[in-house]
């Protein structure tokens, strides 16, 4: 290599030598690792408690995670609402609640019925409020946790909301 | 030994070289994606994957890099110069095959252009998570690609090789935007332990190997101290040079060396006409000076390779005078025979 050559050479070693550890250490040290969850906007992050009149309360095991599951009628609108929350986090890649008028078998390598209806993501525990499409109020479904990630139903629970609304609120403990 | 394309000569130690290669970056990957299974149980194959290739590509730029500095602190890795430019178009491959997979995985599915959508899609700074590491990783995917498409002795030559080795030398420029890439990007997602020691401590090793041998290269380009009325510089004494050996100097603002053999002096440009290696690293093998990074020949008193091939190299006076050597710093045309010094006494 010809002298100049090296001193170019030398000259990019040291500048790399001199910013690059720093600017790497700013990168790892600055980092906010629980960033995603922060920046949801404020309607997600705490989303508004489910109205209306309790009509069933009762702990849910979709795939290996137990859910916390409130039934809520909104008797003006006659809107069914499900207040969900997970004891623990899924940890699935991707985790989505589907409301659907069939249930799969789980872990069958069979995907989201083509007339279920997504209810919204169950990443984390907190606590969210999903309505249910009209079609809950006049049929029992069930409720299916579908990983993304897998592209598999983990877990298929049943929604009996025809014969929870017929018992009115006689169903709560 | 010419200037015409041809595809790779092949020979056993390259078969060696590149199986070896082959070999290693299949069972990096094998390795990789059975450990992340293990580790986490719940990662996607695709996803295994795509890190995996990244961290190949990360592991094999590292080594690449280490290459040069190891080499002048310790002849024993010259074996891994001889084809290191296998290395870095395997290198290419292994980056470019990541930047193609976690476009499709991550990019392809939506409404907009795939493309777009991976240089566009995390444009908000601050917060710093939201950097576009993935425009550092484009750019130096360009870099790397310009380094690979020009890997060939063809363009070596076509381009002469200090333009060629300008052009190599953005590797660094392409390292820094790597590491960022790596640091803004899959490091801000979650706390990844091993990537962060690998990217750290790839760091230190690259330029710590750098800084080592780059000093010592330093006191070689210390100018010749004395000089002669009749323009002659001392370089050293006979005896600091060893049979079939030589002694470089910085002569002229440019590297001589001075090789000894058959009780004669020689003296040469440092510089190697196929890739600029340092000649003056070499030996003597078969009567001629031969390179150390691709074995390529000149003979000493000439510094023209041996026919057929037509490489040539500037050649300079030297004598010798009370166990002392001079050397004359200015050039004489490459190929131009001078006289070698006799070594009386």
């Amino acid at each position: 290599m010809n002298h100049r050559l090296r001193q170019r050479h030398r000259w990019m070693v040291l500048s790399l030598a001199l910013v690059l550890p720093a600017a790497f250490f700013w990168t790892v040290s600055s980092r906010r690792l629980d960033a995603g969850i922060h920046q949801l906007p404020a309607a997600l992050a705490d989303p508004p408690p489910g109205r209306g009149e309790v009509l069933a309360v009762r702990d849910i095991l979709l795939g290996s995670t137990i859910v916390n599951s409130r039934l809520l009628l909104d008797s003006a609108s006659r809107q069914l609402t499900l207040e969900i929350t997970p004891r623990t986090d899924p940890r699935q890649p991707d985790p989505l609640l589907y409301w659907s008028p069939e249930a799969p078998e789980p872990e069958s390598g069979a995907g989201v019925p083509p007339d279920a209806v997504l209810l919204g993501s169950l990443v984390g525990t907190r606590t969210r409020s999903f309505p249910l499409p009209r079609e809950a109020a006049t049929e029992d479904g069930s409720l299916l946790l579908y990983s993304l990630g897998h592209q598999s139903v983990l877990g298929a629970a049943s929604l009996p909301t025809q014969s929870l609304l017929a018992q009115g609120a006689g169903a709560k403990p | 030994m010419s200037a015409h394309y041809q595809a790779v000569n092949w020979n056993r130690q390259k078969y060696i070289y590149d199986g070896l290669l082959a070999g290693g970056v299949v069972g990096y990957l094998a390795l990789f994606v059975g450990t992340s299974f293990l580790l986490h149980p719940n990662i996607t194959a695709e996803t295994a994957f795509i890190r995996g290739l990244g961290t190949a590509a990360l592991v094999l730029l590292t080594l690449i890099l280490g290459i040069g500095p190891l080499c002048r602190i310790d002849r024993r890795f010259l074996p891994l110069l001889y084809n290191r430019r296998h290395l870095g178009v395997t290198m290419f491959l292994l980056a470019f095959s990541h930047a193609t997979f976690s476009i499709i995985q991550f990019h392809a599915l939506g409404n907009m252009n795939p493309l777009v959508s991976a240089l566009t899609g995390t444009w908000r700074v601050p917060p710093i998570d939201r950097f576009p590491f993935e425009l550092l990783g484009f750019l130096a995917l360009l870099i790397l690609f310009l380094m690979a498409a020009t890997s060939h002795d063809y363009w070596l030559a076509t381009l002469t090789p200090p333009v060629w080795k300008s052009v190599h030398m953005l590797v660094y420029l392409a390292y820094g935007l790597i590491v960022l890439h790596v640091g803004l990007g899959a490091l801000q997602a979650e706390r990844q332990t091993g990537l962060t020691l690998l990217v750290g401590g790839g760091l230190i090793v690259v330029l710590g190997l750098h800084l080592v041998a780059g000093s010592r290269e330093r006191a070689g380009d210390r100018p010749a101290a004395a000089e002669e009325p009749d323009g002659f510089v001392e370089v050293c004494r006979v005896d600091d040079i060893k049979e079939n050996r030589a002694r470089m100097a910085l002569v002229g603002g440019e590297r001589i060396a001075v090789f000894r053999y058959d009780g004669r002096l020689s003296c040469v440009s440092n510089v190697c006409a196929h890739q600029n290696g340092p000649l003056g690293e070499g030996k003597i093998v078969d009567g001629c000076i031969t390179c150390p990074w691709h074995g390529y020949q000149y003979l000493p008193d000439r510094g023209s390779s041996p026919p057929p091939f037509t490489e040539r190299i500037p050649t300079f006076d030297v004598r010798v005078r009370d166990g002392r050597v001079f050397v004359n710093p200015k050039p004489h045309p490459p190929g131009t025979r001078v006289e070698p010094a006799l070594i009386t006494g």
